[in-house]
């Protein structure tokens, strides 16, 4: 741990210029006149925090160079390939496997001697909430490209659920496991069986939720994940682990509540409701339902509707229908 | 842990700031969003770069660490930007 805090003051400086890009890249890209150019600016702080860290490698450069490279490659090209309606299922499963390094950054903390009992709380924090973002993303990718068909009833989701709830205690467990070891008797290999049930755990939590509420979740995941880098930044003492990690975090929250309100649902409904119940509760919230029809059903109802209300979104941008729904917008 | 309580300061100062940035972003623009915040979560690849020790374990942690944040941060990063490219007038 000693060396991570004598980082160099041009580290800590280049890192505080790269936060501030990273700011106004992500205000940037919530504007559409200046999006592109936000994530210009994010990918500019990316690299230059990256860059400057590599001053200072403590494991061998080979291991760097070599994980890079391909990490590099496998990411182009994924992203690259991909078509176009396939792009909300790929940001799931990238949004996991950034959750996938925290939580190895955490495991391999945990391997580091003389852990101080703070840091071994934020060790175990960081595994849990990195691996719920693995495992829970990976179910989201398959939900999504439906891979994966299993629902809400199921007894495999059932299991799965179980497994999440258990987990919740087996975390208060293994964050005050240095203190009350010695009052409970411990088990050796409890970290082993931890990591394991985190990723059991994330399942259990995104497999009930409906395909159609993906989006959102994906939302919460990426939240999460960015959360996770958040405590990694806290472990490593490391700045713009913080302040990245916690702006994805508290924008991606936001954002999560945006995309559920307008789907006209809370988070609690699409986290543990489920889409069929929504349907049948009745109250105050409005709520409603999609219904796809087809091309000539829509004329018909067009024809004789006195007001239409369009709401664009990204299938809109992706049928590259935003530029006709305006044009003849514009002739009304 | 006089070094923790200022973090801890930058954590919620961050966090704040975070909240404010989206207050109004037009539903459009909320999956390029998403991708790109997604993006900057790669910045785990700043703390993988960070890992010490030796031995097998150690290493293969590490190169597994910065193989996936590396994955992150170029898929993200590429994939946000052909989703941007949809939205420039034709």
């Amino acid at each position: 741990m000693e060396s991570i805090t004598n980082i160099s003051a041009i580290q800590n400086l280049v890192y505080i210029g790269s936060s501030v890009l990273f700011i106004l890249g992500i205000k940037m890209l919530g504007k559409e006149a200046t999006a592109v150019k936000g994530n210009y600016l994010s990918a500019l702080a990316m690299f230059s925090a990256v860059a400057i860290t590599c001053l200072s490698l403590e494991i061998d450069y080979k291991v760097i160079v070599a994980g890079v490279l391909l990490g590099g490659l496998i990411g182009s090209a994924i992203a690259i390939k991909v078509k176009m309606t396939a792009i909300p299922e790929m940001v799931a499963l990238f949004n996991g496997f950034g959750g996938l390094a925290t939580f190895l950054i955490a495991w391999s903390q945990f391997n580091t001697p003389d852990n101080s009992v703070f840091q071994h709380a934020l060790i175990m924090l960081t595994v849990y909430i990195g691996g719920i973002t693995f495992s829970g993303s990976l179910v989201a990718y398959g939900k999504l490209s439906e891979r994966i068909k299993l629902g809400k009833g199921s007894w495999v989701t059932n299991v799965l659920i179980s497994f999440f709830y258990l987990s919740l205690p087996a975390l208060v467990y293994v964050i005050f496991e240095p203190s009350i070891s010695t009052v409970l008797p411990s088990v050796p290999s409890y970290f082993l069986f931890f990591l394991g049930l985190t990723l059991i755990a994330g399942l259990g939590f995104v497999t009930p939720i409906g395909g159609g509420d993906m989006p959102v979740v994906i939302s919460l995941l990426n939240s999460l994940s960015g959360i996770a880098a958040a405590f990694a930044g806290l472990l490593l003492l490391n700045n713009v682990l913080i302040v990245a990690g916690s702006l994805v975090g508290a924008s991606g929250l936001i954002l999560t509540v945006i995309m559920a309100k307008a789907m006209n649902r809370t988070i609690g409904n699409i986290l543990f409701v489920g889409y069929a119940s929504a349907t049948q509760s009745s109250g105050k919230v409005e709520q409603g339902e999609v219904k796809p029809i087809s091309a000539e059903d829509a004329y018909l109802i067009l024809e004789n509707a006195s007001s239409v209300l369009i709401v664009p979104g990204y299938g809109m941008a992706v049928a590259q229908a935003q530029h006709v729904v305006r044009e003849k917008w514009a002739n009304y | 842990m006089e070094m923790y309580i200022l973090l801890g300061f930058v954590l919620l100062l961050s966090i704040f700031l975070g909240l404010e940035l989206i207050a109004k972003v037009p539903s459009t623009l909320h999956t390029p969003l998403m991708s790109g915040a997604n993006a900057i979560s790669g910045i785990a690849l700043v703390g993988a770069l960070m890992l010490s020790g030796d031995g097998q374990t150690q290493n293969l942690l590490a190169f597994g660490a910065i193989l996936f944040a590396s994955i992150n941060v170029f898929g993200g990063y590429l994939v946000t930007n052909r989703m941007l490219s949809m939205f420039k007038k034709k």
